[in-house]
């Protein structure tokens, strides 16, 4: 039955390759949406299994992609053979996320069908779309750290390329160009720290008896790496100690922090405004930028061995939620507005994972999905009837465009945690497990890292509500403003296939969150935990309260601001604007950011070309001419003509072969022969 | 086909008798022929050549055919060779078609003429000879010189593959030099405006690694206690010599094979000349004689001079770690598209020279397959790079841009080689840098980490070089150029298909290379 996820995973690969045999771009891309319904569907079958057989083993199959045994002891420490594998891994976490990446890809190609219609790349796209599914699914359900590193390869290229789909626009350009670089970052620190997994753990794992499922021990597994981890901590694996454990997860830190969007590299999130508006809804709500968390996820056994730096990873997150949220609130583009939200969110759940709230840290990611690709399509729409994505020049789609702006309206709330909606249910998680900062193994953070966090964690959801509920109330309601050629009168809702995908996802993001409401048994925690049985989150009304509060209050009070256009909160948030020009932040950072890449890239890559005309070109010719002169005296050899050239080559062999001869038969004088 | 059934009885009985490498085929059985065939195949056909007149536009025609079939045929043998390898479960270090004739024996030093290929040499066989017939189509439309231009290619070809079988140092020398001056000639005949200039400098460095590599071969000749005194390499290569002695082979060989590699500071030979040569002479460059310095770095450094490269590990490490950033920074800040990649080529090499100095078994397992996929994903960029300048008449990227409207094929196809250098996985260069990071880094931590953040200034080179290359706003001066022709697919696609496949299977041929690694490691555990 769990072999079904070689199905999920691989169905979307092979529409892929299908998608080339129609004529027509247009049923290339349907084939596309065929090959991810398939998958969608077989996921959700593995899920139901899954959730009857929850506390089973999670199950894997594996195929070995190379094997490379060295018959010999290897001098410099490593032992052991190098076989990685790829395959599939069946647990809670892979059975859940499954079907949430399939269908959000699924939803986001319909809506392509119709947003994307007359591109001349659709069929590229459509390719794209559903090969990062498929990365993407066979990502979620690795079964160890090789086939993850790949996957995430795969992943971050197809969203290159489809950031860069519009290949002819230099700012797409250098928004994809901008995305990978900063990727490809958490790409080397995910490489060293796989080599250095295996060099550490190699020879130890090679010793353990064949785990059942495998025909060979694999070093970089999940399962086995679990139990090293924790022997690794206790110092019974030779030449693992705490530092090992330390940089391992720092660099795995790394790679989740960049990918995920986190400080100081949140923007590049941004950079998705500029990528085809589907494309930017999968890269944000259920590819790349979830990948981070899903590796801490998946790493989490080595982070409980090292709570620092899993307090670190909380505090980072901390950080970037309010960071996040305060740029939401200054953007006046409405793409970038939900970029920096998503950031925002992620960092959130990032705080889950490092107060040890595991189920509620992907509970987040998982309740967020479905809104920020919800308001993702969304504004999509909006943009599209309107032709900017400038807040300010928006307004009245809540009478132009009811579907779209009312489903714009569940996602905005439902990301804010407006109460009882699925946002709000996952971010009481979160505060809980904040206010609990107790990791499953008994650990704590300290007492003011623990107030840091609640702080920073109940400012991020309060400007979070803000910044949403601006985005709605500028963009949907009130007057669009006065521009040329602009007829708000011809402003229509958006067809069916555009629309049909927001209210799924508007009814998904509503309940959703009832999977994992905190303290009742058999929801979200259930399935996915740490350790080796679950962990019950118990109920807290504080935490409660507070996510009501600041969530809900943090709407009530943008509402008032911006819908009802209260004159005394008006002056207040105007007042509170005028503190932060709105350009200051850009007047600052872009000189700096000019100077830094004049310092870091222009100048440096300038240097050995440099060098080398400067030094060693001179160098070269100077003995080289030394040589010439002491050859051939200052006679000119050069004369530029082929034949003196050959000439010069015919005499130099035909002297070797004379040596040669004269040697070989005892001619030559002072040399002779050996018999 | 019989004929190659023939040579698989041969090559099989020949393997059969050399597991220790010190016997030869035995008297009586049919002695194989196949590397002898493979190498002078090239050679005969140069000489057919010589004859055929060149006047007509026929003539020139059938020049090509038989210039094309002369480097078809190793490449069918090759291919044989290395898949009769596979099927093969050997145990380490085993020379397979080992042919063993008494040559020079009236030289104080005897020389015989020894060959012999194992798993590193053949898949860099088989990279060199699907690169002369890449070559070859690729030079389909060149008229003037057209006979000499030919010539000197397939000489160059029987250079580099002898080069790559023998099994004797003197002989290894010939072959060595038998390249050296087509490579010069080629350089000179063709290409950019100053072109003379590199060829010249190309020369100058050949013929001082070519006297390096004598002096080591004499070295090992008068220092191995054998008698009589041979140039053989089975015999000099499994003798420990006094560490004087070591220190001074060790540099002679280093030096002589890094500086053909290369390595900084004695790249600029290959910038110029990747540069100005005409593009299949480039790709000939960079696929074959640049693959010839790692093949030597493992064949001869290495395996002779154990203890002393050890030692002086931290001086490869240091030069490895300085020529992998070099080329790649430098690259980032390259105008000119050829010297770019040539650079690019440089830094890839770093990485190379980085496995051969941490010596451990998988990182050497990474070298051969690096040099092989770096082979292939190069010589892709740089005959794409040669269509692009073919194209736009110009090799400054800051005058190109937004090519992609007018060659969809051709940005495909380099959007595939880019990530192909980069590390994709499944593409072709993937697993050896997986390897040669996981071997390299329990020896050498520091350099490999900072090698591996070097890949993202690769990454960086490659995609901004794509980007100005091939995307942004369509421009008005290249309206009317045009996609890839038929005949710039069929030296394109092959190459790409390659970098696809071994990046799909690259397990399939690891036990033959490990098979040869094994050979140079036991030198270093004392085996």
């Amino acid at each position: 039955m769990y072999n079904l996820a070689w199905a999920v995973v691989l169905v979307p690969l092979g529409a892929c390759v299908l998608s080339y045999l129609p004529e027509v771009p247009r049923r290339a891309a349907l084939f596309c949406i065929a090959g991810t319904g398939v998958s969608l569907l077989l996921s959700l079958v593995l899920l139901a299994y899954r959730l009857q057989h929850n506390n089973a083993a999670p199950y894997q199959s594996v195929i070995t992609f190379i094997t490379f045994a060295p018959n010999q002891d290897l001098g410099g420490g490593v032992v052991g053979d190098f076989h990685p594998q790829l395959g599939i891994r069946v647990d809670g976490l892979s059975a859940v996320m499954m079907p949430v990446v399939a269908l959000i890809s699924m939803l986001v190609q319909i809506h392509s069908m119709g947003s994307m219609r007359g591109d001349a790349g659709l069929r590229r796209y459509s390719v794209l779309l559903t090969l990062g599914t498929f990365a993407m699914l066979a990502f979620v359900s690795s079964p160890n750290y090789f086939h993850l590193y790949v996957m995430w390869e795969l992943v971050a290229v197809c969203s290159w390329l489809l950031m860069g789909h519009w290949w002819h626009r230099p700012e797409s350009l250098r928004a994809a160009r901008r995305a990978f670089l900063v990727t490809r970052v958490g790409d080397v620190a995910l490489l060293l720290a796989l080599v250095l997994t295996y060099v550490k753990f190699s020879a130890n794992v090679a010793l353990l008896p064949n785990t059942p499922g495998q025909d060979l021990n694999d070093p970089l597994s999940f399962t086995l790496l679990g139990q090293e981890w924790h022997r690794g901590h206790l110092g019974a694996v030779a030449g693992v100690g705490p530092r090992t454990l330390v940089v391992t997860a720092l660099l795995l830190l790394v790679a989740a922090a960049v990918t995920s969007a986190q400080l100081p590299v949140q923007s590049w999130l941004a950079g998705t405004a500029e990528a085809p508006p589907p494309a930017a809804a999968l890269i944000q709500s259920a590819t790349v930028a979830i990948m981070g968390v899903l590796l801490v996820a998946r790493a989490y056994p080595l982070f409980l061995e090292v709570p620092p730096v899993l307090a670190a990873l909380a505090v980072l997150g901390a950080l970037t939620a309010v960071a996040g949220a305060v740029v939401a609130l200054t953007h006046t583009d409405m793409q970038r507005i939900i970029a920096s939200a998503t950031s925002s969110h992620l960092g959130l759940a990032f705080v889950g994972l490092g107060v040890g709230a595991l189920s509620a840290g992907v509970f987040h990611l998982f309740t967020q999905a479905w809104a920020v690709a919800l308001l993702v399509l969304a504004a999509a729409n909006v943009a599209r009837a309107y032709g900017t994505r400038d807040i300010r020049q928006l307004g009245g789609a809540w009478e132009r465009m009811p579907w779209t702006s009312r489903a714009m309206l569940a996602g905005c709330a439902a990301s804010a945690g407006v109460v009882l909606l699925s946002g709000f249910w996952s971010l009481d998680g979160v505060v809980g497990g904040v206010l609990r900062n107790r990791l499953p193994n008994g650990a704590s953070a300290p007492g003011l890292v623990q107030g840091l966090l609640l702080v920073a964690v109940l400012a991020a959801m309060g400007l979070g509500a803000l910044a949403l509920t601006r985005l709605f109330a500028v963009a949907a309601l009130g007057a669009p403003a006065r521009r040329r050629g602009f007829q708000p009168e011809k402003v229509r809702e958006a067809p069916n296939g555009m629309r049909i995908p927001l209210l799924a996802l508007a009814g998904l993001s509503a309940v959703v969150g009832f999977a994992g409401i905190p303290g009742i048994r058999a929801t979200f925690g259930n399935v996915i935990f740490a350790g080796a049985t679950p962990q019950h989150e118990p109920f807290s009304l504080t935490a409660l309260l507070l996510t009501a509060l600041l969530g809900t209050g943090g709407a009530a009070a943008g509402w008032l601001i911006w819908a009802r256009r209260n004159p005394a909160a008006a002056r207040l948030a105007s007042r509170v604007a005028a503190a932060v020009p709105p350009g200051a932040a850009a007047a600052v950072l872009e000189p700096l950011r000019t100077r830094a890449t004049e310092l870091l890239i222009t100048r440096p890559a300038a240097l050995p070309t440099l060098l080398e005309r400067r030094v060693l070109d001179p160098v070269t010719d100077a003995v080289a001419d030394g040589l010439e002169v002491a050859a051939t005296g200052p006679r000119r050899l050069r004369t530029g003509r082929l034949s003196s050239y050959l000439l010069t080559a015919v005499a130099a062999t035909a002297l070797l072969a004379l040596g040669v001869t004269l040697a070989a038969t005892g001619h030559l004088p002072g040399v002779g022969t050996s018999r | 086909m019989s004929a190659l059934h023939l040579l698989a009885a041969a090559g099989a009985t020949g393997a059969t008798g050399t597991g220790t490498g010190t016997t030869t085929t035995t008297a009586g059985e049919f002695p194989t022929v196949l590397l002898s065939a493979l190498i002078w195949t090239t050679a005969a056909t140069m000489l057919l050549l010589l004859v055929l007149p060149e006047r007509t536009d026929e003539q020139r025609g059938r020049l090509r055919l038989v210039a094309l079939a002369g480097a078809a045929i190793p490449l069918l043998l090759a291919t044989f060779g290395l898949n009769y390898q596979i099927g093969q479960d050997f145990i380490g270090g085993t020379t397979s078609f080992e042919e063993q004739r008494p040559w020079l024996t009236a030289l104080p030093v005897q020389s015989n003429y020894h060959l012999g290929v194992d798993g590193i040499s053949l898949p860099l066989l088989l990279l060199s000879t699907l690169l002369f017939v890449i070559a070859m189509i690729a030079s389909w439309r060149v008229v003037s010189h057209l006979r000499l231009y030919l010539v000197l290619m397939l000489l160059m070809e029987t250079g580099v593959n002898g080069v790559l079988c023998s099994l004797d140092y003197f002989v290894l020398l010939l072959f060595w030099g038998m390249q050296v001056l087509p490579a010069f000639l080629l350089v000179a005949m063709g290409g950019g405006a100053r072109r003379m200039r590199a060829a010249w400098r190309q020369l100058g460095f050949a013929t001082v690694g070519m006297a390096l590599l004598a002096a080591t071969a004499l070295l090992l000749a008068a220092k191995v206690n054998a008698s009589p005194p041979s140039f053989d390499f089975v015999r000099d290569n499994t003798v420990s010599l006094s560490r004087g002695i070591g220190s001074l082979g060790f540099w002679l060989s280093f030096l002589g094979f890094a500086l053909t590699l290369p390595v900084v500071p004695f790249h600029t030979w290959a910038r110029d000349a990747l540069a100005e040569a005409a593009t299949p002479v480039a790709v000939l460059l960079r696929g074959t004689v640049m693959t010839l310095g790692g093949y030597g770095l493992m064949r001869v450094t290495l395996t002779a001079f154990p203890d002393a490269s050890h030692r002086f590990g931290l001086v490869m490490v240091v030069v490895a770690v300085i020529t992998a950033l070099w080329g790649a920074v430098a690259a980032l800040g390259e105008d000119d598209l050829r010297r770019l990649l040539a650079y690019g080529a440089v830094g890839q090499m770093g990485m190379v020279l980085l496995a051969i100095a941490s010596a451990s078994a998988i990182a050497l397992n990474g070298a051969v397959l690096m040099l092989v996929a770096d082979g292939l994903a190069g010589a892709l960029l740089l005959l794409l790079a040669g269509v692009v300048q073919d194209r736009t008449r110009t090799r400054s990227i800051a005058r190109m841009g937004g090519l992609a409207w007018q060659m969809p094929k051709l940005a495909a196809l380099w959007v595939l080689g880019g990530l192909a250098v980069i590390g994709l996985p499944f593409l072709a260069c993937f697993v050896a840098e997986l390897m040669i990071f996981t071997g390299s880094f329990p020896v050498h931590r520091a350099a490999t980490v900072i090698v591996m953040a070097g890949t993202l200034i690769t990454t960086g080179y490659v995609l901004w070089t794509m980007q100005r290359v091939f995307f942004g706003p369509s421009r008005e001066a290249f309206a009317r150029v045009r996609d890839a022709t038929t005949l710039e697919l069929a030296y394109l696609l092959p190459l790409a298909i390659a970098v696809v496949v071994l990046g799909l299977l690259p397990g399939r041929v690891l036990p033959v290379i490990n098979n040869g690694v094994q050979s140079v490691v036991a030198r270093f555990t004392g085996g």
